[in-house]
């Protein structure tokens, strides 16, 4: 299952990572931006890998951290709070909020777990729109970042970095250990899970909270940077459906997946469309039907079977994917 | 007074609701689909209505039947040619299916419609009966009998036709069925495709009524969610049951916490009802 | 005397207006098999989902080691040192089959493996205990009938339990694998387990069980050595019907 990373695929880790951390010294400033949001999706897809592609539960509740996090950030800077403070305020406020939600939550199964984490994003959205603290329908105003654009764009970017390093860590550590075990066997079976000894209540809100804290932290890093917030903005349940269709592009439970996934979809979209901004949620639903036909254990499965069976069998594998599932 | 007029209202708006859900349930009662595109053939349906009005004069309850059959065939369609594709797959896989089409649907419908709210207004669209010194509006009571009248038609048809009882036998174990020779793909695609029908209508209705845009199908949508969560999968009481409390708690709700939250008590509701009991208040699992 | 490890007093569980165990008790003694046996949904399995916490009893008492365990969790149960098998076997079907011997190991037993290394370790032990090493690889749905239900066996050993708790493990095999499968219990009773089985078959129970409880429509008809049992009116009653048992008595008559 997980197996422990060797020392080469610690090298092209630690060689991608300095690659994002050296390229602000390379491109512009739009470039860096882009790779912002490559970071910023990366983490919602990483983090949603905790409870949907570990645990096998399909949550919707990414944009509801996501937004908490953001407003977190907002009402606190407001209030003279340094930035960092605030998004370590946001993870321990995501962390809580998933805590007390995952108890009854996590009852629930299949559709129903879907239904009501996506209850939980719309209502904070209806909640974030009626309250005065929120500025209500209005939005709110972040302090603006001083300093010129290289300076702030850099300085949102490697925010946005450290996140993401933060998260697939966690990640890493997490599949690698008795925990990640835990959880899969939940995904894979829970009654036998529970009778394997696997404390499956704790577990799965374990893996809420983690899949709850990384979001809230991007969500203040994107709070400060956009300097003004609006509720539809940031419960936008496209955020979950983002994350959710990059873990299942580069495939679900694994580490690199959703990071594989994030920055296919993020890069080729921009890359491909980046001129009809106006059509991109009909792009991004193109995709996922195409991915949901033809990729539905990710790119990372597909890319193994044709290592192991050559380029000239790929239409085969895609068409054995489609012919998988039906009646 | 106030409360006996907002008791109307909402008993009028809860049959609308009742009737916005029935395809929703019929849906996910036999197939085990979360029907994200159940909002948008809802918004399609509107969409003709509105335009044989605003285009050909057609009169809104005439061009119902028209809304239904070729939502009826769009439904047909998207179920043979996709859904049907990944139908064992984990659940999961056709909710974001029909997510990704529900994102295409919209965006093009944002393009040809524009992002507009339109509402069919026909000439006896201000007409109300006045009824014990309160008013009710002809169209809402209209619409409110209609939806009624096609819900309750549908649960007859599950309930005692051939089609209706091979959809229903379907559910029980697919396996079997097919091993007897029921071509499940065919039937999955016309359950599927009643499912559409049955939003168009309600959107059609709704379109009157009310208003429709583009985007308001996520409204339905919730709306859907919300009715079969409290109600319970696949019940004509159940539907009718969570649309009325529903209608009941969004209006009084208004009143008492001001109109900003009215959305918000549904979803309190929906997790509420989550929590107690899951397979919903007048819940039984599937579609009988 | 023999030490009592599993007890149950008066363990009642309903389903609506069913009683699906109907007070019952029972006593397993360290180091014994005790057969379980009794007709289709005589509530068999429902006793061991109680036993196990899965579906709690609604009254009674269940005590292992003197200690009550009738309202706590299924992994604490586990935990304790009582394991099972499923009817319908359970395996972690996308994982290897090594991967869900691994499972227990990690999670099954208060000394738990904390480390995925030695729990694998184990597992691998356990693999070569009922005979499925050289599958270890292969993904746990593409194994056999009889294979999955050793791999349940491997599953549940590797929670290193005192008592295990067997659901029919030989329904749906062949002589060639039920001899295989006896043989197995055999074996594990020797590492010093406490096993309480339950069967279907008439043969299998005696040959394998010390003792032997009788179920039917939820309650305990009969309690005994396995001769004692098998020739019970009651119990040929319960499995051959009345008429049967009319039948035999005239024959016994005019013999
Ligand atoms: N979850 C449940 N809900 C309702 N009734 C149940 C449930 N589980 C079992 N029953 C009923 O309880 C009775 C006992 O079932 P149980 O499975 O314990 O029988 P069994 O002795 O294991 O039978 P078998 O030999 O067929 O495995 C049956 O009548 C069954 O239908
Ligand atoms: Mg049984």
């Amino acid at each position: 299952m997980f197996r422990p990373w060797s020392h080469i695929q610690w090298l092209g880790m630690g060689a991608g990572l300095l690659a994002l951390i050296l390229l602000p010294s390379f491109v512009e400033n739009d470039e860096i931006r882009k790779w912002m949001d490559i970071l910023m999706v990366a983490i919602l897809a990483t983090s949603w890998n905790f409870i949907g592609g570990l645990t096998g539960y399909p949550s919707f509740a990414p944009a509801a951290f996501f937004g908490l996090g953001a407003y977190t950030t907002a009402i606190l800077m407001n209030a003279g709070f340094n930035f960092f403070i605030t998004l370590g305020i946001g993870a321990c406020l995501g962390a809580l909020v998933a805590l007390a939600l995952g108890v009854p939550i996590l009852r629930l199964r299949g559709h129903y777990f879907a239904i009501a984490t996506f209850g939980v994003a719309e209502f904070f959205r209806e909640v974030a729109d009626n309250l005065r603290i929120t500025g209500g329908g209005d939005g709110i105003n972040l302090p603006q970042i001083t300093g010129g654009p290289d300076y702030f764009t850099r300085f949102f970017y490697f925010s946005m970095l450290g996140v993401a390093v933060l998260a697939v860590l966690t990640q890493y550590f997490v599949t690698r250990h008795r925990l990640g075990y835990g959880l899969v066997a939940i995904r894979e079976n829970e009654d036998a899970a529970a009778m394997t000894g696997v404390d499956t209540t704790k577990y799965k809100i374990i893996a809420f909270v983690l899949s709850s804290i990384f979001p809230a932290m991007g969500g203040g890093v994107y709070a400060y940077r956009a300097a003004f917030l609006e509720p539809i903005d940031v419960f936008d349940v496209l955020f979950s459906i983002k994350a959710i269709v990059m873990s299942m592009l580069g495939g679900v439970g694994t580490v690199m997946g959703p990071l594989v996934g994030a920055l296919m979809m993020e890069y080729l979209s921009d890359y491909l469309w980046g001129a009809f901004t106006e059509f991109h949620s009909a792009f991004l639903g193109i995709i996922i039907v195409l991915v949901v036909l033809f990729l539905p254990r990710g790119l990372m499965a597909v890319s193994q079977e044709v290592k192991s069976r050559g380029w000239g069998s790929l239409g085969v594998i895609l068409k054995s994917n489609i012919q998988r599932f039906k009646v | 007074m106030v409360y006996g007029q907002i008791l109307i209202n909402s008993i009028l708006l809860g049959g609308i609701y009742a009737c916005i859900a029935v395809g929703f349930s019929l849906v996910w009662g036999v197939m085990n689909i979360l029907n994200i595109l159940h909002g948008t053939f809802l918004m399609l349906g509107g969409y003709v209505t509105f335009w044989m009005f605003k285009l050909y004069g057609v009169d809104p309850f005439l061009s119902l039947p028209l809304s239904a059959v070729s939502m009826f065939f769009a439904g047909y369609a998207v179920q043979r040619g996709l859904i049907n594709k990944i139908v064992r797959a984990p659940m999961f896989m056709s909710l974001i299916l029909t997510f990704g089409l529900q994102l295409l649907i919209v965006r093009l419908a944002i393009y040809f419609f524009t992002g507009d709210f339109r509402s069919v207004q026909p000439s006896y669209a201000g007409f109300s009966i006045p009824f014990m010194g309160l008013s009710i509006p002809f169209v809402r009571i209209s619409i409110f009998v209609l939806g009624v009248l096609l819900t309750s038609i549908l649960f007859w048809f599950m309930g005692r036709t051939r089609t209706g009882r091979a959809i229903r036998a379907t559910r029980m174990d697919l396996d079997s069925a097919q091993l007897m020779g029921v071509d499940i793909g065919r039937i999955y695609a016309i359950t599927y495709g009643i499912g559409a029908a049955a939003a168009a209508t309600s959107g059609s209705l709704v379109s009157v009524g009310f208003a429709i845009s583009p985007v308001s199908d996520v409204e339905f949508l919730s709306k859907s969610f919300i009715i079969c969560t409290i109600g319970g999968l696949g019940n004509i009481t159940g539907a009718l049951a969570g649309g009325l409390i529903l209608g009941l708690a969004e209006n009084f709700g208004a009143l008492y916490l001001g109109p900003g939250l009215q959305n918000a008590i549904g979803y309190v509701l929906l997790i509420l009802v989550l929590f107690i009991k899951p397979s919903g208040l007048l819940g039984r699992k599937g579609f009988e | 005397m023999s030490e009592t490890l599993l007890e149950g007093r008066g363990v009642t569980k309903r389903f609506g207006g069913l009683t699906a165990v109907s007070a019952v008790d029972f006593t397993v003694q360290k180091g014994e098999i005790l057969g379980v046996i009794g007709p289709n949904g005589a509530g068999k399995t429902t006793l061991l989902n109680c036993i196990t916490g899965l579906d709690p009893a609604n009254e009674g008492e269940i005590l292992f080691r003197g200690e009550r365990i009738e309202t706590m969790k299924p992994h604490t149960i586990t935990r304790k040192g009582v394991a099972r098998t499923f009817q319908i076997v359970q395996p972690f079907a996308g994982l290897a089959v090594r991967e869900n011997v691994v499972m227990g190991a990690l999670f099954g037993s208060q000394k738990s493996k904390k480390e995925v290394k030695r729990a694998q370790e184990l597992a691998d032990e356990m693999l070569a205990f009922v005979g499925l090493s050289d599958k270890s690889a292969q993904l746990a749905s593409q194994l056999t009938l009889a294979e999955r239900k050793r791999l349940e066996f491997a599953k549940s050993l590797a929670t290193e339990p005192e008592v295990l708790l067997l659901d029919e493990v030989n329904a749906g095999l062949n002589t060639m694998e039920i001899e295989n499968a006896i043989s197995l219990i055999h074996k594990v009773r020797e590492q010093g387990v406490t096993i309480l089985v339950i069967e279907h078959l008439m043969k299998v129970i005696t040959d394998l069980s010390d003792r032997v409880i009788v179920l039917h429509h939820g309650e305990k008809i009969a309690e005994g050595l396995p001769r004692e049992v098998t020739s019970d009116e009651q119990v040929i009653k319960a499995y051959l019907g009345e008429k049967y048992v009319a039948m035999m008595k005239k024959l016994d008559e005019e013999s």
